[in-house]
């Protein structure tokens, strides 16, 4: 699945272990998730979309 | 200063040593828990303990790893539960294969009967083997 978090990430000046910290995560795991190698869980689709005040499917693309 | 007031690098390093201060807690515990049990085997052999503190500590013992992995698996992240799920998975299925087919091989006497430490072992091994696959990023 296709997602704009590097970018959202970039627009506030973040490092992969800031959003992980934010977001109550590993860096790995944010790593895994803008690699597209993992696809998050509804639960925290819905705090990385609470952080960046955006919906969901602002900031995940399905290719649909 | 207050959780909220922390950065997200500040946060990240927070929940990385309490995971860490975790592990080295059961770390330390088993190790307690494997002396003592050493001690109480040899307390029940010489007949100074009787058959129920053995039991006893094998409850205590069952229950203290419960409620560890209990506490660990809350503190994972969704990406480090799904390299333990593999791993896990990959032990499962290895164990199903291996002592079927140790156990075939023995029955028509070309090997000898299954070793289930080697089995054990091996299934330990095989699972290692998986979530460090998984932590190198070959999913």
């Amino acid at each position: 699945m296709n997602n704009k978090l590097k970018v959202l990430r970039a627009m506030r000046d973040w490092s992969q272990a800031e959003l992980a910290g934010h977001l109550d995560v590993s860096r790995q795991a944010v790593n895994a998730i803008e690699t597209g190698k993992h696809d998050p869980s509804l639960p925290l689709a819905f705090r990385i979309a609470r952080l960046f005040e955006m919906p969901i499917e602002e900031i995940f693309d399905d290719g649909l | 200063m207050t959780g909220s007031s922390l950065s997200g690098e500040e946060r990240l390093k927070q929940r990385r040593s309490r995971f860490y201060r975790y592990s080295a807690l059961g770390i330390a515990v088993a190790v307690l828990f494997g002396m003592v049990s050493g001690y109480t085997r040899r307390w029940y052999e010489s007949g100074l303990l009787p058959g129920a503190a053995i039991v006893a500590m094998w409850a205590l013992g069952l229950g203290a790893f419960g409620f560890y992995v209990a506490g660990y698996l809350r503190r994972l992240d969704e990406v480090d539960m799904a390299d333990n799920l593999w791993a896990a998975y990959w032990g499962f299925h290895f164990y199903m294969v291996a002592y079927p087919t140790w156990y075939f091989f023995a029955t028509v006497g070309m090997m000898p009967d299954p070793n289930q430490q080697i089995i054990w072992f091996t299934t330990m091994l095989v699972m290692l083997v998986g979530y460090v696959t998984r932590k190198l990023g070959l999913r």
